[in-house]
């Protein structure tokens, strides 16, 4: 029993972690729409167009609606549709002359309703061109708006449209930064500790928790590089925080190279500490400022919604916290493995040399 | 710590630096003949490019002269006058003099590229603006930094190694706020004003909050 | 035994091409945007188990290192 509370934090990052990656991969994604195969839709005209959706369980209803939205109060329904298998669906529209919106050219979105799956939009799905488009003949476009949509609450996380099944990534790419940062931090409280007791311990502490969580860094990129690789095209998109990321590791390369420098012992463990603390202010304005200042594709800066906002919807949110706790735990409990480690084999140098 | 005490240091950094004026006017030679070298090889530059150029110049004479600041402190011959200094109004001193001479460095690479590639910057007072806060930060940095790895064997290197990184805050902004200084980009400088102090406070807090720890030493 | 041995030659002239058709970039792509990209997480997770895993083989490098340290006291 003592056994089992001396290891608490051990315990828990397991159950944590066994718990994000059951959940994190099990629970489905809600129902979405694809893709279609046409994107400009010509108007005045009858277009055919086939929808490819996801998640979806299209036969079972029978009560589908379809819709072309330009804005909130303009839409044109389906005339008609026909179910092909659970996940496409052909429908057809009867486009309107004229647009309800005094342009010649306008981005309108896909939406889709059934009983079963909910409503599902795919965004700027649509350019509509006109020949003599322009504000005119409107009542069409307001006949069958977007109404009564079957809104309600399932388990699942939500459908993104370029992410697909990598909004998975968010419990196993974002932890991981979350944890360095964690790591990082704690390693600056015991840097604190050192050069104000000069406590050699603390030294072993500061050295595991910057090699681990120098790890966690290198897996944070690694699985940024793929999850990138195959939502935004490239491995490295020249996106600032991927660039601030890679140069905060090398901050916290530098330590180690620092440390291998100079020769073991109290003066070493006090200047690698001093540095790290340094290291570790560096990086603030490196993660969270200047990333800021600039257009990003990652969520939370530039034009970009905030992180915790559409990103990170209530559900997502069960598991995301508890990744960040089991991973950085697990962290911990590696860095305690390194540092007694060392710990050990500064001991035995001073048992043996002297 | 008295500000007496704080200027009689600063007096004795500068009569150093005077008896040392071989380095300084090495220094200067040196940024002339970067710059002389890049008009060489680039015979004429667009505005972003001069700005890259400039700042990647002040950032290697910097460098240079950030190797030098603790050079002589750690030999013996200096051990005693400074075991009677405060070792924050020492930094203070340190940062002053190393900043100064990095300014002068600066405004001579304007200079002599003005003189030979052209000089683009539109305003002038957010362009010195730029040269003073900049110039700060690398000289806090690169204080601290040296005298980190004056600790080590192999400092020249390692300053370079953990400096850089350390650096790209400050280097960032402040290539920013020069590159609205030439009209490359057409922002509001304020904001980008604001992130470059607080980096450079940042900076300069935790070295003076640091440095009597490294001292002790 | 040479009935063998052609057999195996000839398993692996098959195997070949299989094998540097489905290593081909565009087979990959399309295997890893498959099923809603999934297989993507699934290499997230990979590189982190992988990861982990290469660290602990360098811990324990470092703890047989030590060890011997101790034998030859």
């Amino acid at each position: 029993m003592n056994w089992l509370l001396k290891n608490w934090y051990k315990w828990l990052s397991i159950l944590l972690l066994l718990y994000v990656i059951a959940f994190g991969m099990l629970v489905p994604l809600r129902p979405g729409i694809m893709k279609t195969d046409t994107f400009r839709l010509d108007l005045g005209t009858e277009a055919e167009i086939h929808i490819q959706f996801y998640n979806t369980h299209l036969r079972k209803s029978d009560d589908h609606r379809i819709w072309i939205r330009v804005d909130n109060d303009h839409a044109i329904k389906a005339k008609s549709f026909a179910v092909l298998n659970d996940v496409e669906l052909k429908a057809v529209f009867e486009l309107p002359s004229e647009l309800p919106i005094d342009e010649r050219v306008a981005m309108a979105s896909l939406l889709a309703d059934n009983s079963v799956d909910g409503p599902m939009v795919l965004p700027a799905a649509f350019s509509l061109v006109g020949e003599n488009a322009g504000p005119g003949e409107i009542s069409l476009w307001l006949e069958n708006p977007v109404s009564d949509l079957n809104m309600r609450w399932t388990y699942a996380y939500p459908w993104r449209n370029i992410l697909e099944e990598t909004i998975r990534n968010t419990y196993y790419h974002v932890p991981m930064w979350f944890g360095m940062m964690l790591l990082f931090l704690i390693s600056a409280i015991y840097s604190i500790r050192l050069i104000r007791s000069d406590n050699q311990d603390y030294d072993s502490r500061v050295f595991s928790l910057n090699l681990v969580g120098t790890l966690y860094g290198l897996l944070g990129i690694l699985t940024g590089a793929i999850w990138a690789r195959y939502t935004w095209g490239a491995y490295w998109s020249g996106d600032i925080k991927q660039d601030m990321a890679a140069i905060t590791l090398l901050i916290f390369l530098a330590y180690f190279l620092l440390r291998s420098a100079m020769d073991p012992g109290p003066k070493r463990s006090r200047v690698t500490a001093i540095y790290t603390l340094f290291a570790f202010a560096a990086s603030i304005p490196l993660l969270y400022i200047i990333p800021r200042m600039q257009p990003s594709l990652h969520p939370g800066s530039g034009g970009n919604p905030g992180f915790g906002g559409d990103d990170l919807d209530n559900t997502m949110k069960t598991v995301f916290y508890p990744a960040v706790i089991g991973w950085t735990l697990f962290g911990y409990w590696l860095s305690n493995i390194v540092f007694r480690l060392n710990r050990l084999g500064r001991k035995t140098e001073e048992k043996i040399f002297t | 710590m008295t500000l007496s005490a704080f200027f009689s240091i600063l007096q004795h950094e500068f009569k150093m630096e005077f008896r040392h004026r071989f380095s300084s006017a090495a220094l200067m030679v040196y940024v002339a003949a970067v710059v002389f070298i890049i008009y060489l090889s680039f015979s004429s530059t667009e505005a972003a490019m001069w700005n890259s150029l400039f700042w990647i110049v002040v950032l290697f004479s910097g460098l240079q002269s950030g190797t030098l600041a603790f050079t002589r402190e750690f030999g013996d011959s200096h051990l005693f006058y400074y075991q009677y200094v405060h070792p924050i109004s020492l930094f203070f001193a340190k940062i002053i003099s190393v900043w100064i001479k990095l300014l002068v460095l600066a405004f001579l690479a304007w200079f002599v590229m003005g003189l030979v590639l052209g000089d683009p910057v539109v305003r002038s007072g957010l362009f010195v603006l730029a040269l003073l806060l900049g110039t700060l930060g690398f000289a806090a940095i690169f204080s601290f930094l040296s005298a980190i790895a004056m600790n080590s064997r192999n400092n020249g290197l390692l300053l370079a190694v953990l400096g850089f990184p350390v650096l790209l805050p400050v280097l960032l902004s402040v290539l920013r706020i020069s590159s609205i200084s030439m009209a490359v980009i057409n922002l509001d400088a304020s904001d980008s004003i604001l992130t470059l102090i607080s980096v450079v406070m940042l900076v300069l807090g935790m070295g003076l909050f640091l440095f009597p720890y490294l001292w002790k030493n | 035994m040479k009935h063998y041995i052609s057999s195996s030659i000839l398993n692996h002239s098959l195997l070949i091409p299989t094998v540097m058709v489905f290593l081909s970039p565009g087979t990959i792509n399309d295997f890893m945007r498959s099923i809603g990209k999934i297989w993507v997480v699934v290499a997230a997770l990979l590189i982190i188990f992988i990861g982990i895993v290469v660290f602990l083989f360098l811990l324990e490098k470092r703890i047989s290192k030590l060890e011997n340290d101790l034998d030859n006291e």
